[in-house]
């Protein structure tokens, strides 16, 4: 309904305001001050300022009941527009803030702050030319335009000029203006539309309105318009427009103080936070359970379960181990997971005291890596195993990396070898000449192209999730393995979610996927 | 020692000194068989006032002197060995073993690399000996060194066994737990008198340096790599040499040992050494797996053999006596009780259980302590059989060979070699399975606490005379064999138990067995369902008698042919008969109460375990 | 079997009591034979060896284990103190120094050229073996320690916490059968052994930590409040190094079971003279049971009074204790012994005897589960 009204109100706003717009170069003496009176504007009811909800104190929210002279047949009245005003509390004067369109309910004032309290007051600012319709009980013949008296009391009152618009036909009209006070009727606009006939109430209006033709604009110089070559279809006089003064702006009561509030809850963010209560609920839940000691299932991973194993040989063996963290940089997820797993592997080596030597590619990651194996060695209780050199730079080209490394496998022959972060066309020629001298090797990346390289030429191959999954498979610390699982239950709700909504979207029962809106 | 042929002998004795009671028994070949005679047995006497172990044993020979009728023992109260012939009557044995587990058993300490690969192994050779293994040190056990050193320093071994590295593989490794041991110096539990035995089984480059660091220090022996490869073990020569020192040192330090050393034809065994043997030797013979268990008042000894690889775990706290406040300890309260049809008062519980603990001697008089005490059982077995599987493992440390197909099916080495399905045999002994009132009841015990799946043989060892049979194989390989399969074991018979999860009361199997004498047995298992069927012993042999069994498992059960599939075999009873066991494995009983105690009285009635009316009562 | 049913524990009026006390290593004795001690004299003394540290000289240095030796400042042998440098690496002419310092105050014990450890040997450590009982030393074991031997009332418990004290006996309960409560314990058991009736609760033992008494001596303890007072759940019967602040002695039992009236008469009489007690237990082979000992003046080579009766077993008119449900901690005296296997409620088969509770109150009860109540 509302919507429909709308661009009828803007439409009518274009249609009108030139007309208006020079309406204010002459004004004020001689206006008929009884006939102001009449047309003082109610101002707006129920003028209420809150605070807006959801948005953190950033703004407040202001809402009244239109001005009962803004809401004639339901459409538009005497108000042009609403002009809002603020002060903080102390001030004397109000300062315009905000003007909002006649019809409009509700506006906000972002441009507070949180510290502040403010009062408000609004007003109804009418329309310079104020139109107000007027009924006419008959419809008359253009003959007897001149002799026409208004029934309304309005236009018994004044009427001081009009304008002819018919419907679909181009005709003129002459009027008279018999005893019409000039200077008054140089402000004033009748606006006239043609109409079906038994038009009735405001829908009707609207759509006579909308299709109507103004076919000459009013200019306050003329006392009115004619229409010529006038047939005898009826039409009607709809209405009559005064102008009135800015002074005659409606104030409302004084609204406040307030201030704005911090808010608690965005509500709007309502289903963002039950899914992250779900979430939490199952990742706390399993935490819990893990703290309780209950045994939580995680699916076996072969390859992290080897890693003490393969570090095991390697002891036994007498022989080193070799820890490759991938060709790329740290801000690569899967370099930090395999960095992750180093830490593993070097608490192992210091346990064991067996002999770890980390060849990187980046600068960044030896940095990382560094510490991440001092770390585990002083944890372990050996800090003075530790050796800086144990972590050291071979080159940033991929080719060369690969080729140094494969050099050194050869020639010192480790018993076991990781390959954890992400790899490229180096994968195989790496995890080849591994496999050629014998060595346990453990794979883990993410990379989809090099997985198979790994999982035939590795005893073990952790796969994309997997490498990422170690740091909790492997500590075994009840926060980690309860947040996986529960991450685990998040993937499985939102695979759930994607299935359900695909039918139901699909079917149209309802909007599904409004549901994760935010 | 003197040289016997296994075909010249006839007639064999043997005894088991264990911590409370000497066992003696006589077997003797009856036409081709070697048969039980008669058994005899008599308190050890080990400790004050007597001292003197052979006093014991000269009882318990005596006892089968006399329920024998042949004459064993000369005047001077000297096993008559090898047999005189007497005019009329034959004298003697032809052979004497023994076995020993007085005084505590040989108490050991092993030592390895890797806790994982050597040390297992190491711990694995140890037990595998019959030995009890105190603790076990390797350089990533999560020790300091100095708590290590302190720990070693605590413990008062008999010996230890040292181990580490693959030949060529790891040398600093194994010499800084040989100067952890030196810088101990620790000393041996028994006497002070001579050094702590140390066998070194590991990296053979190292042993020189081994030398240096232990030989002023400790009675050092060096033996072949007990883990030459990480691939492969090589446990023989480490298990012989602690029996050795066993003998020379622990043995002969215990009081009147030298003498019954001397006496013995083959040397002494610890006894759990010697069951280990008989376990292995049976399931070599007859190309099955065997599961074996030994509860008792302080500990619970577990044997199996499968793929014919031998594992004995010890599971040092958990018995039914001094360590049962441990069991109840360790598998908590809801767990025990979830066994028992009825309820009882906590506190009271636990104050029966630390009742138990410091009067171990104590039997249950009622049928609800009886019930209770059971519970406390299928629970310490099934913690035992839980440590057994997990060190009943394949190698590990050894390396994998992969192909594409394997990307999302990586198995992991280390993994357990029990497999419950494949388990042809379940044997079980100690006090509370062989003197159950009724054997349904061992027979119960045993099926819940190791849940057997598929076709599983059950049967209780009540006269415990697999230790001699251990040390007796050694000599006569098929004397023991026979002796074994017909009087060694009660046969308590076979559970059927298909594998899988549904819906109770729905049909799960169904099953058809021709017992002897023509008679079919058909019928339909239902999920949650519990039947026995009857089928006794041979009347004539004594021995079980067979019967034909086709079992039809539905989808997605298992008895032992895969899902599904059908499966025919000959199955054998026992004095509780064929148990078809349709609770679905894994198995756990229901968890509400209600449930619970009606599915327990059922099954316990179905297969005749208790008394129905103490089971209401 | 060699008993069919459990040996008492021994509560005997007047004994002998002869206890070894023993250094756990060589070391010297300080009293002689005939010398008269009382529960704090120190009998023997010797030193442990101190603990052992090792060091990683090879890696803190960072030179390779074979040239450790030749950093070594100390030798094999050496003594040391803490902080102390025991090893100096220098490299580029001395301006780069690296040390190893000793952790511990003591002596080198050895130096490995293969994994560059150095294992250092802390000071050793004291040990003062005490007399525990007030009495006479009778034997002297040369360098290992000596006999102690007194005479007077000896009260084995069943089992118990907390190691060897003394103290005077108290009897806190009006008898037997009354549960040793918080209320019972006030600030004259200081230093004292409390002497409860049927069962000590947790409350009252937390008292008597507080009021500082030396032990509790009670008929039973409940499991659950020794799990309080100990904060763990005992799993093997191996007590008596508990450091508790109280040692406690329970005579009977888990539960609520009076303490046997022998026994609370025969503390009850010793009341005010000093008693030493033992929580230690051991319930294996080589049993160990917590004791109290009253030593009594007297002579101690008096004849007669050493009741070394040996057990003549159950006999008909034997007072008896059942040691095991459903008539636990019940006394009585045997009626019949008949000699076959009866089955019993559990349909196990057993030996069995009759007890007669009170007149008229008899009971069959298999002869494992009762205790002679020996005197």
């Amino acid at each position: 309904m509302l919507r429909k009204i709308f661009p009828i109100i803007i439409l009518l706003c274009i249609l009108i305001t030139p007309a208006f717009l020079s309406g204010q170069v002459s004004q004020s003496s001689g206006i008929n001050t009884e006939f102001l009176e009449r047309f003082e504007l109610k101002p707006p009811t129920d003028f209420e300022v809150k605070d807006t909800p959801n948005d953190n104190g950033g703004s407040l929210t202001l809402q009244w009941r239109l001005s009962p002279d803004d809401n004639l047949w339901g459409k538009r009245g005497l108000v042009e527009k609403y002009v809002i005003g603020r002060r903080i509390v102390g001030e004397e004067e109000f300062q315009f803030v905000a003007t909002a369109t006649s019809q409009s309910r509700l506006a906000f004032d972002n441009a507070v702050n949180n510290k502040d309290r403010y009062e408000y007051q609004i007003a109804a600012y009418p329309f310079k030319y104020i139109f107000r319709p007027i009924q006419w009980n008959s419809l008359m013949a253009v003959n007897q335009m001149e002799r026409f008296k208004a029934l309304s009391p309005w236009a018994t009152m004044s009427p001081h000029g009009v304008v002819l618009s018919m419907l679909g036909q181009n005709y003129s009209y002459y009027g008279s203006l018999d005893g019409f006070e000039s200077e008054l009727a140089q402000k004033s606009v009748w606006e006239n539309f043609s109409a079906d006939d038994g038009m009735q109430g405001p829908e009707a209006i609207a759509t006579s309105f909308a299709a109507s033709q103004l076919v000459s604009s009013f200019s306050p110089y003329f006392g009115f318009f004619v229409q010529s070559s006038l047939t005898s279809n009826p039409y009607q006089l709809l209405t009559i427009g005064q102008y009135l003064g800015d002074g005659l702006m409606a104030r409302s009561d004084v609204v406040g103080p307030i201030k704005t509030g911090k808010s608690w809850l965005h509500m709007r963010r309502v289903n963002v936070l039950v899914i992250a209560a779900v979430l939490s609920f199952f990742i706390l839940h399993f935490i819990r359970q893990a703290r309780i000691g209950k045994e939580l299932f995680i699916r076996k991973i072969a390859g992290l379960d080897a890693v003490e194993e393969a570090v095991g040989r390697a002891t036994e063996m007498g022989k080193q181990i070799f820890f490759i963290p991938g060709t790329q940089d740290m801000q690569n997820i899967q370099t930090i997971a395999g960095v992750t797993i180093l830490g593993r592997v070097a608490r192992l080596t210091a346990e064991m005291d067996t002999k770890l030597e980390v060849p990187v590619s980046r600068s960044l990651v030896m940095v990382t890596a560094r510490e991440i194996v001092q770390e585990a060695y002083m944890n372990a209780g050996r800090p003075e195993a530790f050796n800086e050199d144990m972590v050291h730079y071979l080159t940033d080209d991929q080719f060369g990396y690969a080729a140094a490394i494969d050099g050194k496998m050869v020639r010192q022959r480790p018993v076991t070898i990781f390959y954890m972060g992400a790899f490229y066309a180096e994968s195989l020629i790496l995890a080849e000449t591994g496999n050629s001298i014998g060595a346990i090797q453990i794979a883990g990346t993410a990379m989809p192209a090099q997985l198979p390289f790994f999982v035939a030429a590795c005893d073990y191959t952790l796969i994309g999730e997997e490498l990422f999954a170690a740091s909790a498979y492997l500590s075994k610390e009840p926060k980690l393995l309860g947040s996986l699982k529960g991450q685990d239950i998040g993937k499985a709700l939102l695979l759930i979610a994607l299935a359900v909504g695909v039918v139901v979207q699909t079917f149209g029962w309802f909007d599904f996927a409004s549901l994760f809106k935010v | 020692m003197k040289e016997i042929k296994p075909e010249d002998i006839n007639v064999i004795l043997a005894t088991d000194c264990g911590s409370t009671t000497t066992k003696a028994i006589l077997i003797e070949k009856v036409g081709d068989d070697y048969r039980l005679i008669v058994r005899g047995e008599a308190p050890t006497t080990v400790e004050a006032p007597f001292e003197d172990v052979t006093m014991g044993v000269l009882n318990a020979v005596a006892e089968v002197e006399e329920l024998s009728g042949r004459r064993l023992l000369d005047k001077e109260h000297r096993i008559i060995s090898p047999i005189k012939d007497n005019g009329d009557k034959k004298e003697g044995t032809d052979i004497y073993v023994s076995t020993s587990s007085a005084g505590g058993g040989l108490q050991m300490m092993v030592a390895g690399v890797v806790r994982s690969m050597t040390a297992e192994s190491a711990e694995r050779a140890a037990l595998g000996a019959g030995a009890i293994v105190m603790d076990v040190i390797a350089s990533n056990d999560k020790r300091l060194p100095h708590e290590q050193i302190e720990r070693i320093r605590h413990l008062r071994p008999d010996m230890i066994l040292l181990s580490g590295g693959i030949d060529g593989g790891t040398i600093t490794h194994v010499v800084e737990i040989a100067e952890l041991i030196s810088g101990a110096d620790p000393r041996p539990r028994l006497g002070s008198g001579y050094n702590l035995p140390v066998i070194y089984a590991g990296n053979k480059d190292a042993r020189d340096t081994i030398k240096e660091t232990l030989e002023e220090k400790v009675d050092l022996g060096i033996v072949d790599n007990i883990r030459p490869v990480l691939e492969r073990e090589n446990l023989l020569p480490a298990r012989e040499k602690i029996h050795d020192l066993f003998m020379e040192h622990v043995m002969a330090q215990a009081p009147g040992y030298s003498k019954l050393m001397k006496w013995t034809d083959v040397p002494i065994m610890p006894t759990p050494g010697a069951v280990g043997l008989i376990m292995k030797t049976i399931a070599d013979l007859e190309d099955i797996e065997v599961l074996g268990v030994d509860i008792g008042g302080a500990t619970t000894d577990v044997f199996s053999v499968f793929q014919g690889v031998f594992n004995r775990t010890v599971s040092a706290n958990l018995g039914m006596s001094y360590s049962v406040s441990n069991v109840f300890a360790e598998a908590t309260l809801p767990m025990v009780m979830r066994w028992v049809p009825f309820d009882m008062d906590e506190r009271d519980l636990r104050n029966r259980v630390k009742n138990k603990m410091i009067r171990p001697t104590t039997i249950p008089q009622s049928m609800q302590e009886l019930i209770f005490e059971q519970a406390i059982a299928k629970e310490a077995l099934r913690l035992a059989f839980i440590q057994h599987k997990n060190f009943a493992t394949v190698l590990k440390g050894v390396q994998q060979q992969r192909t594409i197909a394997d990307a999302f099916d990586q198995k992991a080495g280390g993994e357990t070699l029990v497999n419950m399905m494949t388990l042809n045999m379940l044997i079980g002994s100690g006090g509370v399975l062989s003197h159950a009132p009724r054997r349904q009841q061992a027979a119960l015990m045993l099926i819940d606490a190791f849940q057997p799946e598929g076709i599983t043989r059950l049967a209780v060892d009540s006269i415990f005379m697999m230790p001699q049979l251990g040390v007796l194989s050694q000599v006569h390989a098929k004397a023991a064999k026979e002796v074994f399969d017909k009087d060694c074991l009660i046969h308590l018979g076979t559970c059927i138990a298909p594998v899988g999860d549904t819906k109770p009361g729905k049909p799960i199997m169904k099953y058809k067995f021709e017992l002897p004498g023509g008679k079919t047995e058909q019928g339909e298992l239902k999920y949650g369902e519990m039947l026995k069927i009857d089928l006794g012993f041979d009347s004539e042999t004594d021995l079980p008698l067979k019967a034909k069994a086709v079992l039809e498992p539905d989808r997605g059960f298992d008895v032992g042919a895969g899902k599904g599939s059908h499966l025919e075999t000959t199955v054998s009873g026992g004095v509780s008969g064929l148990i078809i066991d349709g609770r679905g494995r894994p198995f756990s009983p229901p968890e509400n109460n209600k449930d619970r105690v009606e599915s327990l009285i059922k099954w316990m009635t179905d297969l005749d375990v208790y008394n129905e009316d103490a089971l209401r009562g | 079997m060699a008993h069919s049913y459990t040996p008492g524990l021994k509560v005997t009026e007047r004994m002998k009591i002869t206890k070894k006390r023993i250094l756990p290593l060589k070391g010297d004795v300080v009293v002689k034979v005939g010398d008269k001690v009382e529960p704090d004299t120190v009998v023997a003394r010797t030193d442990l060896p101190g603990t052992v540290e090792p060091l990683n000289v090879a890696n803190i240095l960072g030179v390779p284990p074979e040239d450790v030796e030749d950093c070594m400042v100390k030798k094999e042998g050496d003594p040391i103190e803490k902080g102390e440098t025991i090893a100096l690496n220098k490299s580029f002419f001395g301006l780069f120094k690296t040390e190893a310092k000793s952790k511990i105050s003591g002596s080198i014990e050895s130096i490995s050229s293969v994994t560059g450890q150095v294992l250092l040997r802390g000071e050793p450590i004291p040990v003062e073996v005490k007399a525990y009982l007030q009495g006479e030393v009778v034997e002297i074991f040369e360098t290992e320690g000596c006999a102690i031997s007194t005479q007077g009332s000896f009260v084995q418990g069943i089992f118990g916490v907390g190691g060897e004290t003394h103290g005077s006996v108290k009897i806190v309960v009006p008898d037997n059968t009354t549960v040793l409560e918080e209320k019972h314990i006030d600030d004259s058991c200081k230093d004292c052994v409390v002497v409860g009736g049927s069962m000590a609760t947790a409350g009252s033992i937390n008292k008597a930590i507080s009021v500082g008494a030396a032990g509790i001596v009670a008929g039973g303890i409940s499991d659950k409040d020794l799990r309080e007072f100990l904060g763990y759940d005992i799993g093997v019967a191996i007590t008596g190094n508990e450091d508790l602040g109280v040692t406690l002695v329970v005579t009977e039992g888990f539960g609520e079971i009076a303490m046997a009236q022998k026994t609370f008469d025969l503390l009850n009489e010793k009341e005010g003279i000093m008693a030493c007690i033992n929580g230690a237990t051991q319930i294996r082979a080589g049993v160990i049971r917590p004791e109290v000992v009253i030593p009594l003046s007297g002579e101690l080579h008096e004849t007669g009074t050493e009741e070394v009766q040996l057990t003549e077993g159950l006999k008909v008119g034997s007072p008896i204790r059942v040691i095991r449900q459903p008539y636990f901690g019940k006394i009585g005296t045997v009626s019949g012994l008949p000699p076959a296997l009866q089955q019993l409620d559990s349909e196990s088969k057993a030996r069995v005897l009759e007890v007669e509770f009170e007149p008229g109150e008899k009971a069959v009860i298999p002869r494992a589960n009762v205790e002679l109540i020996e005197g």
